[in-house]
């Protein structure tokens, strides 16, 4: 298997426990907001994510109004919404790029708050992946493996291979294509095994091979235990890897919808969002 | 301003969770090494080792000819590399005017995010920058001082020539151990040059790259006209420049070092503060 070599023998033993234990209950999260969320849920141990009343507000502008979510270990919950709805901070609050302005919450129990960041290694893909230009590929994930020190070259091809890279291609990253630059960003995400995945419009300029790599990048973490939050605003590609959808609007979770329930979500998202237009 | 900030976004307390780096020399030495090797990498930097050394081996010929045609003032004092070594400050000025802004474009870019999600401290991000660019500047004055020596040796002829009380930095140091004057010209313009890029940084934090790159140089270049009269010595062009003022108390080696010295620390306290409020 893709992650099997990963040198984090505590950390794999222990995302594995969390992952089968998470396998049966699945979407056992819950918005407080909208579907409530009882003070003693009985499934608190396999959550990946809880957020209390979480607030972020950027000088004048709110982000986020007081939202609560929980994310069960494993399970794959797609965010979408219009632009400026709120989910790229909603991807930074939990990756611990920023802390809240107000409400606490937890990422697999690690705590933070008003004064304090979630701190939490994550695998972050960003809308738009950054990287330096002059070296490959393969020589920009090394020099993120470098900072944990916990992967090695092995591991590092691996992960460029699984999104169909070369790790050798000496070619540097400013020659590559926009797909190619997302294939590296979601190596780079995956490539040191974290518990929690965010993945932020990942299917920005793939080609069709490309979205069906990412569907299943996203479907082999997700059964390895880790759990994904992927933002698109490609409704059709949210409704075929989600077990999951939250709808997200001015800072607030209007709908978190099963992917049972969802039915056409292209329709719910439509409505819904005209709704809270009006 | 600073205080100000800190009262609006408090720093965040970090605990590091199981499997995270903790904050180590080891750590810092590697994102130092690989934050000074991308500067070095920037062809940038080498423009301004080449631009500024050509600049400084052709005071030295100029001065060389008015020596022979007899027209120098005081023909004892400007022969020899002395007189390249003294024009090299201009690299202070101009390699962050190459290679500042890294941490607005990494910030812009968002680059910065990816690092700090791998669990690295911002104030560690901070000082590894800090010192990458005490690295850089190094590399780029010694490289600067070594083209400056050999086109002087090449030239003759002498490399050192004696120089005249009036007329030269620490004229003893000169006259009797060349080898530590070059050194300490080579340390102070280090450690000016880092300090005018940590500067970057910090305007780095609030405006674009474009602008982290220009205002430390000019404002550098401004306190010619701010600090006048006895406040001259506080100035940092002057301490900058300080070959030119040969009859300051001042200009000598230990309280040059000593004064960017401070400069650094004060840029590197204020920019690791604010680097790691601003990205709480």
């Amino acid at each position: 298997m893709f992650f099997s070599t990963v040198k984090m023998g505590a950390a794999i033993g222990s995302r594995k426990a969390v992952g089968s234990a998470a396998a049966g209950n699945g979407m056992s999260g819950a918005g407080l907001d909208d579907v409530g969320l009882a003070d003693t849920d009985p499934t608190a141990d396999d959550l990946a994510v809880r957020l209390r009343g979480v607030t972020k507000q950027y000088r004048r502008q709110t982000a986020l109004k007081a939202v609560s979510l929980t994310l069960a270990s494993g399970s794959i919950t797609g965010l979408v919404g219009p632009n400026g709805a709120g989910k790229t901070t909603l991807l930074k609050l939990l990756a611990g790029l920023i802390s809240p302005t107000d409400g606490s919450g937890s990422v697999f129990g690690h705590e933070f708050s008003p004064h304090r960041r979630a701190m939490v290694f994550v695998g972050l893909m960003p809308e738009h992946p950054a990287f330096i230009e002059y070296l490959s590929g393969a020589a920009n994930l090394r020099a993120f493996a470098a900072i944990r020190n916990q992967i090695g070259e092995k591991e590092i091809a691996d992960a460029l291979a699984h999104v169909g890279l070369d790790a050798n291609d000496r070619k540097p990253v400013r020659a590559y294509s926009q797909g190619m630059r997302q294939r590296l960003s979601l190596a780079q995400a995956i490539m040191e095994q974290p518990r929690l995945l965010l993945l932020d419009e990942p299917a920005n300029g793939l080609d069709p091979h490309g979205v069906v790599m990412l569907r299943d990048v996203v479907k082999d973490m997700a059964a390895q235990g880790c759990t994904v939050v992927l933002s698109s605003h490609l409704l059709s590609e949210v409704e075929t890897v989600s077990e999951r959808v939250l709808l997200i609007d001015g800072g607030r979770i209007l709908k978190d919808l099963s992917l049972d329930e969802a039915g056409s979500l292209e329709a719910v998202y439509l409505e819904l969002i005209a709704e809270h237009v009006r | 301003m600073v205080l100000e900030l800190l009262r609006e976004k408090p720093r965040g307390r970090v605990v590091p969770a199981p499997g995270f780096p903790l904050p180590s020399t080891k750590l810092l030495f590697r994102l130092a090494m690989f934050e000074a090797r991308r500067l070095l990498a920037r062809p940038g930097a080498w423009i301004a080792v080449a631009l500024v050394s050509l600049y400084a081996t052709s005071a030295l010929f100029i001065e060389r000819d008015a020596v022979a045609r007899g027209s120098s003032v005081d023909p004892s004092a400007v022969l020899g590399a002395a007189v390249g070594l003294q024009t090299l400050w201009l690299l202070v000025l101009v390699l962050p005017m190459a290679i500042g802004g890294t941490l607005a474009d990494d910030r812009a870019s968002g680059y910065l995010s990816l690092q700090l999600t791998r669990g690295v401290p911002r104030s560690l991000v901070a000082v590894s920058r800090l010192f990458a660019a005490v690295l850089t500047a190094l590399a780029t004055t010694v490289a600067s001082v070594v083209v400056v020596l050999c086109v002087a040796a090449a030239a003759g002829p002498v490399l050192f020539a004696p120089v005249g009380q009036a007329v030269s930095f620490a004229p003893e140091l000169l006259d009797t151990r060349p080898l530590l004057w070059v050194l300490t010209v080579i340390a102070i313009y280090t450690v000016a040059a880092a300090s005018v890029l940590g500067s970057s940084m910090f305007v780095g934090l609030w405006f674009h790259a474009l602008a982290s790159r220009i205002m430390p140089p000019v404002s550098v270049v401004a306190s010619a006209f701010v600090f006048v009269g006895r406040l001259t010595r506080f100035s940092p062009f002057e301490r900058v420049s300080f070959l030119q003022i040969f009859d300051a108390d001042w200009a000598a080696p230990i309280p040059m070092l000593i004064y960017w010295g401070i400069a650094w620390a004060v840029v590197a306290c204020v920019v690791t503060v604010c680097v790691s409020a601003k990205e709480g």
